[in-house]
């Protein structure tokens, strides 16, 4: 295999000093943002986008990358410390997590959680470097029925996985699609849904509508709950975990980084669902189930292996079909089209420097955020002390200067209050946003392929139970949807949600 | 009677039938054509068409079952967010970034039990700075800083 061949050109291309200074200042500007409690690797990608705007593509992506990938470890960060996850994703961390710092054993319970990255995100990345191409080379045989029917499957795939009511899901899907097709239709050159607004003949921008919906919604809503005071009351302790620890930590961290990179590469998959059923498979394997939730280092090991190797591998999707599996995968997409890279096969063919240097930059990210943050984590502990009447201000600084510098316009600044506006009011309704900006992003490749489908077959609908491929996939779609009627499934998933 | 017994679910379907409305009225010209054919206005119809489906749904089924109440609102800090936004939309081609950052900072961190003004004015000049520095140098950002 020329894997390593292959590899070998993606670290060549990652480990130039100018890249790795990229790495590492996505790497801290991640953790810096995902640390801030009721922050996620969602906001914290929106906001910094347009950091990266002035970097070459390749650079772009692997600051962009470590961004991610240091909200993520942040977020674990303050699950751990103040019990306040960051993000679903660390909703798992915080049960065994904060109770191990109330015990004084904090700076092990990071540990674990930072090597247990690690040890997920190199296999994730051996994973997405076997896998991409070979799914690419499936998907060339790919025509339009198909990506309908893949794109079909995700957005179910999203409903499913969506917190709360499913009804309310799946009309945020479809709100979602219909903003996506804002701005000019390519094929009729119509002009749709603009009001005249020059800025919006391109579409609705994505870094105002991401910014207003996960970051600025956010903010707004922490505001509502006026005791923001954040305490921390437990020592960090050693860094060190003991000889016991690392022997119940290293069966999870193997088991989660396996389930992690499995369930990652399914749509609508990725680090949430990754990490909840890797802590209920822990928790099953477990000779002493009890110890679950009192503090067990497997706890912490499992879920923050799996989210870490399902963030590499739901790259895998994005990369070889162009299509996005979660909300930071379509804010990863928006990323690479504001570059000028069209997300899909091509990747791999056209720029193998882009896609094996981005892979390469991964396991690099993953290094440096355990070089770096272990040591520095009296740094992000005190960050967590700065009171949240100081942070917001800035926060809001500069998410208003982000948006701007998208187009350097100031009507998407009101576009980013509309956004910010209609994301808390989704947020007070329990709408989620998530599935709404899949559909966003997915809206204009919908269509599009919607219509040639269409074409090829005449107007008959048949097209898309003709094609094996196509008829699988909607069949999967419809074993979901299924699951989700079902009320003894329902049931089990308002039991995770709840957890 | 009929009553709202769930307010979460009946204000979404109010929500989603809006978009739906709006959808459809402001799409009306957009030629909408065959299957086969399809007209830009195919895909936005079939849309708002779903949107008005499951929202009446769930503004129906909102008045039968369900008990779910919004949760309190703080409208003033959320105000002055907005106001913000908008205070800098409208300030950065006129007078530059600086400026516009200082009254960010300023209108949305004025409060009564918040910074004291000394404190609020120490963070918008840092803040300015910073972004200066940030954006414009070390970016490169084409963003003007003291007005056009």
């Amino acid at each position: 295999m020329d894997i390593l061949g292959n590899l070998a050109i993606g670290f060549g291309a990652a480990a130039t000093p100018l890249n790795l200074g990229f790495c590492l200042i996505g790497v801290l500007l991640g953790t810096a943002i995902g640390v801030l409690p009721g922050i996620g690797p969602i906001a914290t990608i929106a906001m910094l986008l347009p950091i990266t705007y002035g970097a070459p593509p390749l650079g772009a992506l692997i600051m962009l990358a470590g961004i991610y990938y240091g909200a993520q470890y942040g977020g674990s960060t303050t699950a751990i410390l103040v019990n306040l996850p960051g993000e679903s994703s660390s909703v798992v961390t915080c049960l065994d997590g904060y109770q191990m710092a109330r015990k004084g054993r904090a700076g092990a319970a990071l540990s674990i959680a930072a090597v247990g990255s690690l040890v997920a995100g190199c296999v994730g990345t051996l994973v997405l470097a076997g896998f991409a191409p070979m799914l690419a080379r499936v998907s060339d045989s790919f025509l339009s029925p198909e990506y309908c029917a893949l794109m079909t499957f995700g957005l179910v795939a999203a409903v499913v996985l969506a917190h709360g009511s499913a009804l309310k899901a799946v009309a945020m899907v479809f709100l979602g699609l219909l903003l996506g097709i804002v701005g000019t239709d390519v094929q009729s050159g119509v002009v749709r849904y603009t009001f005249g607004i020059s800025e919006l003949y391109d579409g609705i921008d994505f870094v105002p509508l991401a910014i207003g919906l996960f970051g600025l919604s956010e903010i707004m809503r922490n505001l509502d709950q006026s005791a923001m005071e954040r305490q921390i009351r437990h020592v960090v302790g050693s860094l060190w975990p003991t000889r016991e620890e690392v022997r119940q930590a290293w069966p999870a961290v193997l088991r989660g980084t396996g389930l992690g990179a499995l369930l990652g590469i399914l749509p609508g998959g990725g680090a949430v669902l990754s990490s909840f059923a890797s802590y209920v498979l822990e928790k099953r394997l477990s000779r002493t189930p009890e110890r679950f939730g009192t503090g067990a280092p497997e706890g912490v090991a499992g879920p923050e292996s799996a989210n870490n190797a399902a963030a590499q591998t739901s790259f895998i999707p994005l990369l070889t079909l162009g299509i996005p599996s979660n909300p930071v995968m379509a804010l990863m997409m928006g990323a690479m089209v504001i570059q000028g890279i069209a997300p899909g096969t091509a990747v791999i063919t056209e720029h193998p420097e882009l896609f094996w240097g981005m892979t390469a930059s991964m396991w690099i990210g993953n290094l440096m955020l355990i070089i770096i943050n272990l040591p520095l984590i009296g740094i992000w502990v005190r960050m967590l002390q700065v009171p949240y009447r100081i942070l917001f201000p800035c926060i809001l600084v500069l998410c208003c200067v982000g948006s701007y510098s998208a187009q350097l316009s100031p009507t998407l600044i009101f576009l980013l209050a509309i956004f910010a506006v209609l994301g808390y009011v989704f947020v007070k309704l329990g709408c989620e946003g998530a599935p709404f900006i899949l559909g966003f992003v997915l809206g204009p490749l919908m269509e599009e392929n919607l219509r040639r489908s269409l074409v090829l077959s005449g107007g008959n609908p048949i097209i898309f139970v003709e094609r094996p491929i196509s008829l699988a996939l909607l069949l999967a779609s419809l074993f979901l949807i299924a699951l989700i009627v079902m009320p003894r499934f329902r049931r089990t998933r308002e039991e995770a949600f709840q957890e | 009677m009929l009553r709202v017994r769930d307010q979460r679910d009946f204000w979404s379907g109010i929500l989603f039938m809006a978009f739906g409305c709006a959808g459809l009225w402001f799409g009306r010209d957009y030629m909408i054509g065959t299957a086969a054919r399809m007209g830009p206005g195919y895909f936005p119809m079939m849309m708002s068409l779903a949107l008005l489906g499951l929202g009446g749904f769930i503004l129906a089924r909102s008045l039968v079952t369900g008990n779910d109440t919004i949760e309190r609102i703080a409208l003033w800090p959320q105000l002055q967010i907005i106001a913000a936004i908008v205070v800098f939309g409208l300030l950065i081609e006129r007078v530059g970034l600086a400026i516009s950052v200082v009254a960010v900072i300023l209108i949305s961190g004025f409060s009564a039990q918040g910074l004291r003004w000394y404190e609020l004015v120490t963070l918008a000049l840092v803040m300015a700075a910073v972004c200066v520095g940030l954006f414009v140098h070390l970016l490169g950002q084409p963003i003007p800083v003291w007005g056009l």
